[in-house]
C-alpha cells in the first residue's frame, strides 16, 4: 500500500464500554469481539488500507472507498450479530501513521503509534459528535460512493444542547450506509435474530441512561428504511397495515405499546415519522389509506399526538420529506379539526 | 445457576487464500452463525422457562467461536462438541484435524463430537450420517432455516440430561449416548426416522454414534412464537420413560420373599426395604435407590413409585434429597413367575 495514495479515512468506536460497562468480564468480552471482527475482515481491504486497532476504537485508512466502506459493512454486519454496535464516520484525508517507541537500557519504555496528519483531528472530532449507532458518511464523499454496490439512507442522529441551562435535543441529517439482506434467509429468518439483539441492546443502553439509548435511534431509521417492504390496509376490525417488513411491525408495536416505558427517550418522536414517511411513500396505498393509518397512528401513538402541530418545521426533509410532511399536516388539521369542532359543539346541538 | 458452555467452532481458512467471493460467503456465514447461535440461546432459555420444568438449575448456552486456522493455533480444543465443516460447496473440514485427533485420543471432556455440513437454503432436507473417517461420531446435513432447531435439540439434550441428575463422568455420559441411540432404533419405525433424522439407517451397527433425541420435540414446540407446554410435558415424560426402562435394574422376587439383583449392595436393611415396599403389589413397581456414596453405596433414601403412573414425580423427590445425593440407581422390581 502507498502511503502517499490515502485518501479515505475512518475512525469508529465500540458502544457499551467506557461509561457504560462496568462488568469487566463483559468489557473484555466485547473487547476481544470487537478486536476478533476487525482482525477476521481486515482481508476486506485486500491490500489498498490497514487498519489499527485501539482496545475499543479503530482507525481505518484506504486508496479505494469502495473496499473501506466493504470492510466497515461486513464489520457492522458481524458485530451486529455479536450484540455489539459502532459508531464511524469515513471522510476524505490521511491518517499518516507512525509507529513510535523508545528504549532505555534494551528496555522498551514506551511504544504506540504517532498520527502526523491533521486530518486526524477533523475526523476524532466528527467523529465524537456522531451520537449515532451507523456509518456516518462525510458529505464530501457522498457522491463518490459507487451506488451499484451500496445504497445511502437519510438518517438522522439525536444531538444535545443546553439553552438557558435547560438540555435540549435536536435532530441531525447525516448519511448512513443502508442494511442490505443478501438473501431470502436474512431477509425473513435472520432479520428475527437481529431485532432481537437488537433491542435487547437498545433497551439495556436506555435503562442505563436516556442519552444512551437515544444512540439507537438513528440505527432504527436505518433500518426502518432498508427494510422497506409494500403495505396494504386492511379496514376490518378497526383497520390494521399488512407489510412483511418485521422492522416495520416491531418499531410500531414498540410506539404503540411500549411508548409508556420509554417516554424520555430523546427522539422517539422521530421514529414515529419514519414510519409515516416509508407508508406515505408507498405505491400501494390511496389517500384514504394513507388518511386512516395517520388517524390510527395518531390514536395509538403517544409520541405523535400535540408535539409535531408546532414543531414540524425542526424535523429534517431528510427524515420527514415536504410533500409526506404537508399530507401529514394537512390530514392532522382535518381530522384533528373535525374532533375539535364536534367535542365543543355537540353540547349545543343535542 | 450453572452456565453449561457448548462450543461451536468455525475453523475458517486465511481469508487472504479465498477468492473474493468464497471470502464473502465465509464472512457471511460467519455472520450468519452468530445470528443462529443467539436464536438457540434465546429458544433454550424459552423452553426451559415454560413452565414444564420443574427446576432450572443448568442452562446450557451454544458458544461460538471463530478461528482462521493457522499452526499454532491457540483454539482451546477441550471444550468443542460442533465443528462447521462445510458450507455449500466450500470445504473447512482439514481445517480440523487437531480437533478431532485430541478427541479420538481422548483428551477432552466431550462425550460427542458433531459434524455440521451447512447446506444451500433450497435444500430443505435434513440428514444425520455417520462419519465414515470415523473422526465425527455424526454429520448433520441442513440448511441455515433448520439449523436451529438442531442445535436446539442438542443443547435440549444436555438440559434433559442434567435435569434427571445423570451422572458427569465421561464414560457413563459415553455409555449414555449409546443408550439414546438404542432407544431411538427400538422405539421408531423406519417413516419415522426418515421424517426426523433423515435416514433409515438400518441395523444398529449403521446408526452414528450421536442423535439428538429431543429433536422430534423441538421441531412442533415453537408455535406462533410461544413454545407449546404440552410437546415439552410430553419429551420430559418420554424421556423420564426412556431413563426407567434402559438405565433400570431388574430386581425379582420370589414368593418365598428372596430378592434377586440387588445382591451388589450387600445390605440386609435395602432387601428388607425393598421387600417391604413391594410387599402386596410388586409387578407394578418401579423403586429408586438415593445413594449418598456410590463407593461406599450408603442409602439415603428409597423412593417407590408406580410403573403406570406418567408423570416425572420421582424426579421432584430427588431434588429434595440432592444437597446429599451423589447418584441414584432404578429399580424394575418383578414377581418370579413359576
Amino acid at each position: 500500500m502507498d502511503d502517499n495514495k490515502n485518501d479515505y479515512i475512518a475512525y469508529f468506536d465500540l458502544l457499551g464500554t467506557r461509561g457504560f460497562c462496568e462488568d469487566s468480564n463483559l468489557y473484555f468480552e466485547n473487547i476481544k469481539a470487537f478486536n476478533e471482527s476487525i482482525e477476521q475482515l481486515s482481508s476486506f481491504l485486500n491490500g489498498y488500507g490497514r487498519v489499527g486497532v485501539f482496545s475499543d476504537c479503530a482507525y481505518a485508512e484506504s486508496n479505494d472507498l469502495s473496499y473501506l466502506l466493504e470492510f466497515l459493512v461486513e464489520l457492522r454486519d458481524t458485530l451486529n450479530a455479536r450484540g455489539l454496535y459502532f459508531n464511524a464516520v469515513v471522510k476524505k484525508g490521511k491518517l499518516g501513521i507512525e509507529s513510535s517507541s523508545t528504549s532505555t537500557s534494551n528496555c522498551e519504555s514506551m511504544f504506540g503509534v504517532k498520527f502526523t496528519n491533521s486530518d486526524i483531528a477533523s475526523l476524532y472530532i466528527e467523529q465524537t459528535n456522531f451520537k449515532g449507532v451507523g456509518i456516518k458518511i462525510d458529505e464530501g464523499i457522498v457522491n463518490e460512493v459507487d451506488s451499484k454496490q451500496f445504497s445511502l439512507v437519510d438518517c438522522i442522529y439525536v444531538a444535545s444542547k443546553e439553552e438557558n441551562h435547560v438540555k435540549i435535543f435536536f435532530p441531525v441529517k447525516y448519511k448512513d450506509i443502508s442494511y442490505r439482506p443478501r438473501d431470502e434467509w436474512e431477509k425473513t429468518v435472520g432479520i428475527d435474530g437481529q431485532l432481537n439483539q437488537f433491542y435487547t441492546t437498545f433497551f439495556s443502553a436506555y435503562v442505563k441512561s436516556p442519552k444512551f439509548g437515544a444512540y439507537y435511534i438513528s440505527a432504527l431509521i436505518n433500518l426502518i428504511k432498508s427494510y422497506t417492504t409494500d403495505f396494504e390496509w386492511n379496514p376490518s376490525d378497526g383497520g390494521k397495515i399488512e407489510t412483511k417488513s418485521k422492522v416495520f411491525i416491531s418499531v410500531k408495536q414498540m410506539l404503540e405499546k411500549k411508548y409508556s416505558d420509554l417516554e424520555d427517550l430523546p427522539g422517539i418522536e422521530y421514529l414515529a415519522l419514519a414510519l409515516l414517511d416509508v407508508v406515505y411513500d408507498s405505491d400501494n396505498l390511496v389517500e384514504t389509506d394513507k388518511r386512516e393509518i395517520t388517524k390510527m397512528f395518531m390514536e395509538s401513538m403517544g409520541c405523535l399526538k400535540k408535539k409535531y402541530m408546532h414543531s414540524l418545521n425542526d424535523v429534517p426533509l431528510e427524515l420527514f420529506g415536504e410533500k409526506n410532511r404537508n399530507l401529514f399536516i394537512k390530514m392532522c388539521q382535518e381530522d384533528l379539526s373535525s374532533n375539535f369542532v364536534k367535542d365543543v359543539l355537540v353540547p349545543l346541538t343535542d | 445457576m450453572n452456565v453449561i458452555k457448548r462450543n461451536a467452532v468455525f475453523v475458517y481458512p486465511d481469508l487472504n487464500l479465498l477468492s473474493r467471493d468464497d471470502m464473502l460467503i465465509t464472512n457471511r456465514l460467519i455472520t450468519n452463525m452468530y445470528t443462529i447461535v443467539s436464536m438457540v440461546n434465546k429458544q433454550i432459555v424459552d423452553i426451559l422457562y415454560c413452565g414444564e420444568f420443574s427446576r432450572v438449575k443448568c442452562l446450557p448456552t451454544a458458544k461460538l467461536t471463530m478461528e482462521q486456522a493457522i499452526s499454532d493455533s491457540k483454539l482451546a480444543l477441550d471444550n468443542i462438541r460442533i465443528c462447521i465443516v462445510k458450507y455449500k460447496d466450500i470445504n473447512y473440514a482439514e481445517n480440523y484435524t487437531n480437533i478431532v485427533n485430541n478427541y479420538k485420543n481422548g483428551n477432552c471432556d466431550i462425550s460427542h463430537l458433531v459434524a455440521l455440513h451447512i447446506l444451500a437454503d433450497d435444500d430443505n432436507k435434513i440428514t444425520f450420517e455417520q462419519d465414515q473417517t470415523g473422526g465425527f461420531d455424526v454429520i448433520i446435513k441442513c440448511n441455515r432455516k433448520n439449523l436451529k432447531n438442531i442445535l436446539v435439540s442438542i443443547m435440549l439434550d444436555i438440559s434433559l440430561y442434567h435435569y434427571f441428575l445423570l451422572s458427569g463422568k465421561i464414560e457413563e455420559r459415553k455409555k449414555f449416548n449409546i443408550k439414546k441411540i438404542e432407544y431411538i432404533f427400538e422405539n421408531n419405525n423406519p417413516e419415522e426416522l426418515t421424517e426426523i433424522y433423515g435416514n433409515y439407517f438400518g441395523e444398529i451397527d449403521k446408526y452414528p454414534k450421536y442423535l439428538p433425541y429431543s429433536l422430534k420435540y423441538v421441531r412442533k414446540c415453537k408455535q406462533n412464537g410461544q413454545v407449546n407446554q404440552e410437546i415439552i410435558r410430553q419429551a420430559i415424560c418420554d424421556y423420564d420413560a426412556f431413563i426407567v426402562k434402559n438405565l433400570s435394574t431388574n430386581v425379582v422376587i420370589n414368593r418365598n420373599g428372596s430378592v434377586k439383583g440387588i445382591e451388589q449392595y450387600d445390605d440386609r436393611c435395602l432387601i428388607d426395604t425393598v421387600q417391604k415396599l413391594t410387599k402386596n403389589d410388586p409387578a407394578s413397581c418401579i423403586i429408586i435407590i438415593c445413594l449418598q456414596d456410590s463407593a461406599k453405596k450408603d442409602i439415603v433414601d428409597v423412593l417407590k413409585y408406580k410403573k403406570e403412573k406418567q408423570s416425572n414425580t420421582w424426579i421432584h423427590k430427588l431434588y429434595s434429597l440432592s444437597e446429599t445425593v451423589q447418584s441414584y440407581q432404578i429399580f424394575n422390581v418383578k414377581l418370579e413367575e413359576n
